[in-house]
């Protein structure tokens, strides 16, 4: 009785989100070359700027996961914590602190010389980076966690060193797990939109990202390009989050 | 007794919920009709829920929720839009403060940006208005387009860092040091002084936009969304209008750009505009 109720629970769920997706068909005209043109850029924009982050989400996340995985140092659980912290405060609240940063003096001098990603397309890898950063390493340090440390023992009493035993022994037992993580950080910065909008603006053909593209079509009434442009979020959403799913597998 | 309780609180939760108004504000008209809501509610006992946005933005999304009383933008470019979409009752739209732009720049001006011309030089960050949602933003694209040479007029469109969603932001992109420079009206100077200053452009001004405000189509209660909309166009919304420096008098607003322009019109964005 408990498991017919249990799949029909998660059978009702799936109905009600094929529903509301299905909804967005009724919506669907041929968009203008315009809208059509804003939209591939949309895309290519989307697509190359969480590429970008999520491979600056590993590169750090690699590391910073195996440190958390493997040693106890001083400030671990306040780290820790830290890092867990863009999982829980609101994108637009990461946006709005990076804004400030650069209102402060060393914001400022930062800008002076060059450095700053307000209003420019590296805006938008800054805001998936800092939103996507965290779940990268708790993803990867839950694969770490996953491999017995007797492996790396027995490398390094073979003569590996530390890193050695890391690039050939963790990395390929964790690789679905990276793999997994690589895929959904992906997916979580095609969506990002509450720090892309603080820090990166919205301007179209220069900073509109997908999740932008929607929110400046609705902003328009442009019914048609939002549902356009929702649907290609979903697409890609889902086949990332599918592609994780057989990679774990 | 138990009865009777129920039906008089149902009665009154009902008579309540009538008397409850949604409006759709432009967000630079926000000081003063914040403070009318509050006089308003105080007289009458009335409940004025506000949504405050760009003007466009707002328009949107009374179109596609299909709910508000009274859409109060800061242009009649919109509220032309409106009344084309059906959004809004024709006939009854009350003209209530003009709106002038100009160009703000921050208090210390650290690029010294003295006059519209040197929007053009290299290495300026300039936010306008988003043109397609928001008043401030066409009025912005209207005068790149029709005060300068095309040379001139490419080289200040390459220095748009940045459409923002609403005058509001648009003023807040020059106080966080976020731009050098950004059309707005006038008003911002005057509500921030001690972080912005405006810079004369009254030369290049074309045409100055009015705060109307006109039921909408969706309402409920027609009457009482008219009640309101008598009330916005009174003396005592003018005055407080006034304490805002925004001009409810034409001819004053005329002696401070010491010119006569168009109070109104409409302006249609280039299709280019975008990819320019």
């Amino acid at each position: 009785m408990f498991k017919k109720l249990s799949i029909l629970s998660i059978l009702i769920v799936a109905a009600l989100y094929l529903l509301l997706f299905s909804s967005l068909l009724f919506f669907l005209n041929e968009p203008t070359r315009v809208d059509g043109n804003r939209i591939a850029y949309s895309i290519f924009l989307s697509v190359s700027t969480a590429a970008v982050s999520t491979i600056f989400s590993m590169i750090v996340a690699l590391p910073s996961a195996y440190a958390l995985s493997r040693y106890n140092f001083f400030g671990k659980t306040i780290v820790d914590a830290l890092l867990e912290l863009p999982l829980v405060v609101s994108p637009l609240a990461l946006g709005a602190i990076v804004l400030l940063f650069f209102d402060n003096p060393i914001g400022k001098w930062l800008a002076a010389h060059g450095i700053t990603p307000i209003f420019q397309i590296s805006g938008i890898i800054v805001a998936q980076f800092i939103t996507i950063v965290g779940v990268a390493i708790r993803m990867i340090k839950q694969a770490f966690d996953s491999v017995p440390r007797y492996y790396e023992n027995v490398a390094r009493s073979l003569g590996a060193n530390s890193f050695q035993s890391f690039r050939t022994v963790v990395i390929p037992l964790a690789k679905k797990g990276i793999l997994a993580s690589f895929m959904v950080c992906f997916a979580k910065s095609i969506g990002e939109f509450g720090a892309t909008l603080m820090i990166a603006g919205s301007m179209p053909f220069k900073t509109e990202t997908i999740p932008i593209g929607i929110f400046l079509s609705l902003s328009t009434a442009n019914i048609s390009r939002a549902v356009w442009l929702i649907i290609i979020l979903i697409l890609i959403g889902l086949t990332s989050l599918i592609a994780s799913r057989y990679i774990i597998r | 007794m138990r009865i009777t309780s129920i039906v008089f609180l149902m009665f009154f939760a009902v008579s309540s919920y009538a008397k409850t108004l949604l409006i759709y504000v432009g967000v630079t008209s926000k000081p003063p009709v914040q403070k009318l809501i509050a006089i308003y509610h105080k007289r009458t006992g009335s409940e004025i829920n506000a949504v405050y946005g760009g003007s466009g933005t707002l328009l949107s999304q009374m179109i596609l929720t299909k709910k508000g009383d009274i859409y109060m933008p800061a242009s009649p470019d919109f509220m032309k839009l409106a009344e084309r979409e059906s959004v809004v009752f024709k006939g009854n739209i009350k003209k209530i403060a003009y709106l002038v732009p100009s160009l703000i720049v921050p208090r210390d001006n650290p690029k010294n940006i003295h006059s519209y011309k040197d929007l053009a030089k290299p290495g300026i960050k300039i936010v306008i208005a988003n043109p397609e949602t928001v008043p401030i933003g066409v009025y912005t694209a209207e005068i790149i387009d029709k005060s300068l040479n095309k040379t001139e007029r490419l080289k200040i469109r390459e220095n748009i860092i940045n459409y923002a969603g609403s005058a509001a932001k648009t003023a807040a992109a020059v106080i966080l040091h976020q731009a050098d420079a950004a059309f707005e009206w006038k008003v911002y100077s005057y509500w921030r002084p001690e972080l912005i200053k405006a810079i004369n452009i009254n030369k290049f001004i074309r045409r100055i936009s009015y705060i109307s405000a006109g039921i909408s189509s969706f309402t409920k209660n027609r009457k009482e969304a008219l009640r309101f909309l008598n009330f916005l166009s009174s003396e005592t919304s003018k005055k407080m209008f006034e304490r805002y420096h925004i001009m409810t008098n034409l001819h004053e607003v005329y002696k401070s750009i010491n010119k006569k322009v168009i109070a109104g019109g409409s302006y249609k964005l280039p299709e280019n505009w975008l990819t320019e």
